[in-house]
């Protein structure tokens, strides 16, 4: 009975989710210039937009900025772009540096892996900046409508590896850097020494998530993680934890071309976040009261429209 | 095997010095950051500090790229914005960079450590990473609409 009743909610809630993003997508191919509201209605407004994106990210396990470019864009249509790419990496740097110290004082990140893999996503977050300033907006929109799409489909299909492998015959680029770990495996509770592997591959990959993360302002989470876990075979509790270090590295750079190029306003920035850092306090608490895959499963509806609609107003339809 | 063993223990002793950079680094960045963001940003929307573009007239001017707004309202672009910390829209701009600033310190901060280790391969890391941030806010890349 109470598996129907929430099935009922997590429905009626998904509906509202596709009510709220429809008339978006009608409205598609218009590009409003600024409603004539109070200036305090749109602090106000983002503030509130934010903490509810804020709750649901964390109740559906991914990053604010995750959800926040795709939908402020969606919901704030006169807003440019760039304002809220730049945004939303500083919602996404706040957020890793937030959940970072405690994670790193819990020996779950692997700096000696950490620190050249940010190196690599850091370069492709500049790239990624100055392209996503140069290119023109529909473009943008739509390549970022492709990479939520993409994201929503990582989402729904990619299972993380929980357990940990000892790693037999260690790459020698992993020797060299010294990237020997030691973790327990969830499955038989031993030590197991484990190497990452395929770091080539792997520092390729972050490049090109490091690019995304500049481009579009998104943080990279949802990405880094299967790469750590599932390319480089990095258990999945320090895929996590190491995900954080380097999105705070990535975004450091990419914010700082944002931020010499006037694209980060504090109007937009401080609301949304102070909104996503009160979003994920009140969703953490809510968290243990909910079924997270019902929530999972409207964040990711809520994403692929969203993603649609960027496609939408790409194409000027 | 036992020089393989002493290498292993000199990675890990580096590695704790480094968690142990970053968490109080991190730490203080968040702390001191959103502290002058949220201050700077009372100010702000209280206009005890008034911006460079009164809010009323911002919210009318951001339908265009980062590009056009700051060369049609003459918003200072790069580092310029240093010179204008009496405005409260810029001293926001301020705690944002404490928040950015607390990564490049906290990677300075790593040299003597590397140093000190004779971890030659994470001091180059270091320094080349160092150097990707400097580049990123020196400007010196352009890219426009």
């Amino acid at each position: 009975m109470k598996t129907v009743k929430t099935l009922h909610r997590g429905r009626a809630a998904y509906w509202t989710a596709t009510f709220l993003l429809l008339p978006a997508l009608a409205h598609a191919a218009e590009i409003p210039a600024a409603p004539d509201w109070p200036w305090w209605i749109f602090p106000l407004g983002l503030f509130a937009i934010t903490t509810l994106l804020g709750v649901l990210a964390v109740m559906a396990g991914i990053g604010g900025s995750v959800l926040f470019v795709p939908i402020v864009s969606g919901f704030l249509p006169f807003l440019h772009l760039d304002f809220v790419r730049g945004a939303g990496l500083l919602v996404a740097l706040t957020g890793a540096l937030s959940a970072g110290p405690k994670l790193i004082r819990e020996g779950l990140v692997n700096v000696r892996l950490a620190i050249p893999i940010s190196l690599m996503a850091s370069a492709g977050a500049i790239v990624g900046a100055l392209l996503g300033l140069a290119l023109p907006a529909n473009v943008v929109q739509i390549a970022l409508g492709v990479v939520i799409l993409a994201m929503a489909m990582v989402m729904i299909l990619v299972k993380a590896e929980d357990g940990v492998t000892a790693t037999k015959n260690p790459d020698s680029l992993a020797l060299l850097l010294g990237l020997e770990s030691v973790a327990r495996d969830p499955k038989t509770g031993a030590s197991v020494t484990w190497y990452p592997k395929r770091l080539w591959t792997g520092f390729a990959l972050f490049s090109g998530v490091g690019l995304m993360a500049g481009m579009f302002g998104l943080g990279a989470g949802w990405a880094n993680v299967p790469v750590l876990n599932l390319v480089m075979g990095v258990p999945l509790k320090f895929a996590v934890a190491t995900s954080y270090f380097l999105l705070a590295i990535a975004d450091t750079s990419a914010a700082l071309i944002y931020m010499t190029r006037g694209a980060l306003l504090p109007l937009i920035v401080v609301p949304s976040v102070l909104g996503i850092m009160l979003g994920a306090q009140i969703g953490s608490r809510i968290l243990l009261r909910t079924r997270p895959v019902v929530i999972r499963r409207i964040v990711i509806s809520v994403l692929v429209l969203a993603g649609l609609r960027a496609l939408l107003r790409g194409f000027g339809i | 095997m036992k020089h393989h063993q002493e290498q292993i223990e000199r990675h890990r002793e580096l590695s704790r010095d480094i968690n142990k950079v970053f968490a109080s680094m991190e730490t203080l960045g968040v702390r001191i950051g959103l502290a002058v963001v949220i201050s700077a940003f009372v100010l702000y929307l209280t206009n005890i500090l008034p911006p460079v573009i009164p809010i009323a007239d911002l919210i009318t001017l951001v339908s265009v790229d980062a590009s056009t707004f700051t060369s049609t309202n003459h918003i200072p672009v790069g580092w310029a914005w240093l010179r204008l910390m009496g405005h409260g829209d810029i001293l926001s701009l301020a705690g944002i960079m404490v928040l950015l600033g607390s990564i490049f310190l906290a990677y300075l901060a790593l040299i003597p450590l590397c140093l000190r280790r004779k971890d030659f391969i994470y001091l180059a890391l270091v320094i080349v990473q160092l150097a990707v941030f400097v580049l990123a806010g020196g400007g010196w890349i352009t890219a426009g609409h």
